[in-house]
């Protein structure tokens, strides 16, 4: 079976891992309520989206 | 290479694929508000299912309007080719009797996706799927869309009368002034040429209303601008 040669140095996985990264969620405060919100998505508090109301929110 | 390799496959199979798309295009034609909250995955994929089915509907009664069949006859064919992909009895008569007539004057785009946000549990997102036709009517909405030429009509007449107003009041010579009283007296006219020539009326109102702020603070030139846009109307 074939094998690697050399040994894989934690150094080289760490430098392959450097683009690994956590990315936070874009939040943008909802125009109608000003709770904070996703971009382009509907506003889970107040139901609006693009100046309509799009969902029954109890 | 991802030739030929479009859309989803909802990790299903072809058989499994084409019944989801069904039940999910029947919901939506079903269900009273015509709209349904699915992942945002499904929502994509039926976009185009449904729109062509809608199509579907929409060009039958068009042909059925324009007497391509004797006696009064529906499109029985289109109807089977529908009947094909949803296999309801009532989804079919709902597209072709209602949904069709309402979007009549649509061309395309009959839907509108929300995203939600993700859902707890799997984290999948979730979106709403709505035909834009039966969503209730809101004011504020920012539309994207351009204005309709109904939609401007409306606003043609007061335009009109203000532009009118403005020039009246300007000190024009006489001749200007002649054609102003003829506008004044005969607003019906106008109104009526409005109903008639939606499109330019539009358009000349446009211009209208650029020249009416311009000939308050110069009455002369720009007054007489007006009118002329204005003199063209009636007979338009």
């Amino acid at each position: 079976m074939p094998n690697p040669k050399r040994r894989h140095s934690k150094q080289r996985t760490a430098k392959r891992r450097t683009h690994y990264k956590a990315f936070p969620s874009s939040v943008a405060s909802c125009p109608n309520c000003n709770s904070p919100k996703l971009t382009h998505a509907a506003c889970p508090e107040c139901g609006y989206y693009n100046g309509r109301r799009v969902l029954n929110v109890a | 290479m991802r030739h030929l390799k479009k859309g989803r496959k909802l990790k299903r199979t072809w058989s499994h694929r084409k019944s989801l798309l069904s039940n999910l295009a029947t919901s939506l034609i079903i269900q009273d508000e015509k709209r349904i909250k699915t992942t945002l995955a499904k929502a994509k994929e039926l976009r185009p299912f449904i729109e062509g089915l809608i199509t579907k509907a929409k060009n039958a009664v068009i042909r059925e309007r324009n007497g391509e069949f004797a006696n009064g006859h529906v499109d029985v064919h289109q109807r089977r080719e529908v009947a094909k992909v949803i296999r309801s009895k009532e989804a079919v008569q709902e597209l072709f009797d209602t949904i069709a007539l309402t979007v009549l004057e649509r061309n395309g785009g009959y839907t509108r996706i929300i995203k939600l946000g993700q859902r707890r549990g799997d984290g999948a997102e979730e979106a709403i799927i709505q035909l834009v036709d039966f969503a209730p009517k809101q004011d504020g909405a920012t539309s994207t869309r351009r204005k309709t030429k109904s939609a401007k009509a409306p606003k043609a007449a007061p335009v009109v009368a203000a532009v009118t107003e403005t020039v009246a009041d300007a000190p024009v010579v006489e001749e200007i002034k002649d054609v102003v009283t003829e506008i004044a007296e005969a607003p019906e006219t106008v109104a009526d040429a409005v109903e008639e020539t939606v499109a330019d009326v539009a358009v000349a109102a446009e211009e209208a209303s650029d020249a009416a702020p311009e000939s308050a603070a110069e009455p002369e030139a720009p007054a007489a601008e007006g009118t002329t846009n204005e003199g063209e109307e009636p007979k338009a």
